[in-house]
């Protein structure tokens, strides 16, 4: 993927402002590999400037109030797909239940891009330096699927597939995130150059399982199962910080691109580990 | 072409489009609102804000259909008459102009800091202008304009 020199237009395309989920599901099924949904924008305006996807409709989804919104659901926090960053971010109940979700949300971008930013696009994108993505699956978040067909869920971490590559199938649209709580002890952290893309960045649950996931380092978020052993067996303490930040280091494996060199993304990784795990120890 | 019917700066503007115009194309080149900038598309640099229902978007990241029924405000929007807003006379009185091209974006984005008071101390509200990367030589003296209207000075 390049992102190199801008071009100024949008190939042609027809918009449709769709007002109900049956409407969005009725149009995937007759238009298939056509139409693109639009949520926010940030992503597909981009894509199709970029040239990358130059569907010939364009389903704008964002007016579906039932897209929008969270909500606790028993012991679970729903998070309507079409729910901007910016709203994630001021959300009472997240703040409070899932301060990585809370992080994540509110540290992406800027301002102007999380009002428009939706929870949906920035994981359908598929595109590595993303944040939410990272919190989703170290929270062992589930993303939900409809289509004319049916339901399905699954885990994040299986929906995304590589650079550009989801399980989302042409006929589907998300409808939301769901996270199992308590998350209260799990945090995000990320380190990037003002409101550039991360270079890396680092999301840790403690509730339960314990779940250590690094972003913008490869083409998907990874889990770190050697970091993760660490801290099941010995807790955080002065010393597991230490040797979990150098296990990262050493176990991580991470990409060069225009970012950052492999070797800089390393060092970064070991100084995030240790650093996240001494402010969820608090 | 689609019927498109908005507000810009409180005028109602009715006009076609196509589908896949930008807003700032727009804005910018067909409505002549020249305040809002054309720099690096893509939504980096933050020169083409405008207020859509009060809130900043990039408008080259946004379709001109997308704003049917919307009130945009641009820098051209703030004053009353001959009466500067407040952040406007802050960039005054501070001289806080830089090179004047990122400058309707910073008194925009400024304007919603304040008007929405989403940031409680200065380095919130340092922050929330992340979005808009001029730095160049009166960046200081934009930091203490925002600052003048936050603590109320
Ligand atoms: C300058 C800049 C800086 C950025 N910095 C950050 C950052 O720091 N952190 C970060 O996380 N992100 C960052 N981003 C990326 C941005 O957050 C994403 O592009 C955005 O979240 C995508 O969401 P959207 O709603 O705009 O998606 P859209 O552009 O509307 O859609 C993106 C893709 O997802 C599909 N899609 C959207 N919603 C659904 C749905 N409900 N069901 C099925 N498919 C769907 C669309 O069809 C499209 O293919 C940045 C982007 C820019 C331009």
């Amino acid at each position: 993927m390049s992102f190199g020199s801008p071009y100024f237009t949008l190939p042609e395309f027809t918009y449709l402002r769709a007002r109900r989920i049956e409407e969005v599901l009725q149009l995937l099924e007759e238009k298939g590999e056509d139409a693109r949904l639009l949520a926010g924008g940030v992503g597909l305006i981009s894509f199709m400037k970029e040239r990358l996807v130059s569907p010939s409709i364009v389903i704008d989804i964002k007016g579906i109030e039932e897209l929008r919104g969270i909500k606790l659901e028993g012991s679970k926090i729903s998070i309507g797909a079409c729910t901007t960053l910016q709203e994630i971010s001021e959300n009472e109940l997240i703040r409070k239940e899932i301060p990585a979700l809370h992080q994540a949300s509110g540290e992406a971008a800027d301002i102007a891009i999380r009002g428009r930013a939706t929870i949906g696009g920035n994981v359908c994108e598929a595109i590595p330096w993303v944040d939410m993505p990272v919190a989703l699956l170290a929270l062992d978040a589930d993303i939900h699927l409809l289509s004319r067909r049916g339901e399905r869920m699954l885990k994040v971490g299986n929906f995304l597939k590589g650079m550009l590559e989801t399980d989302l199938r042409q006929n589907e649209l998300v409808t939301k995130f769901t996270v199992p709580t308590p998350k209260r002890r799990s945090i995000f952290r990320k380190y990037a150059k003002g409101s550039e893309f991360a270079i890396a960045s680092i999301s840790i649950c403690v509730d339960g399982e314990v779940r250590v996931v690094y972003g913008s380092v490869a083409p998907t978020p990874v889990r770190c199962k050697e970091v993760e052993q660490i801290i099941e067996r010995e807790g955080i303490s002065e010393s597991s910080i230490r040797k979990a930040s150098k296990v990262a280091r050493e176990s991580v494996e991470c990409m060069d691109d225009v970012l950052a060199s492999s070797a800089y993304r390393k060092h970064i990784v070991g100084i995030l580990t240790a650093s996240a795990l001494k402010e969820i120890q608090r | 072409m689609k019927k498109l019917s908005f507000n810009v700066n409180g005028i109602r503007r009715n006009t076609l489009t196509k589908d896949n115009e930008l807003l700032l194309d727009l804005l910018r080149e067909r409505l002549g609102v020249k305040s809002v900038k054309a720099a690096c598309w893509r939504g980096e640099c933050g020169l083409c804000t405008v207020l859509f229902d009060g809130k900043p978007v990039k408008s080259c990241l946004v379709l001109a259909v997308e704003a049917e029924g919307r009130e945009i405000t641009t820098a051209e929007g703030l004053a009353e008459g001959e009466r500067l807003s407040d952040i406007q006379d802050a960039f005054v009185k501070y001289g806080a102009s830089q090179c004047g091209f990122c400058t309707p974006a910073f008194v925009l984005t400024c304007h919603y800091i304040i008007e929405s008071g989403k940031a409680k101390t200065e380095k919130e509200a340092l922050e929330l202008l992340n979005g808009l990367i001029c730095r160049c030589g009166t960046y200081n003296q934009i930091r203490e304009a925002l600052a003048s209207l936050l603590s109320g000075k």
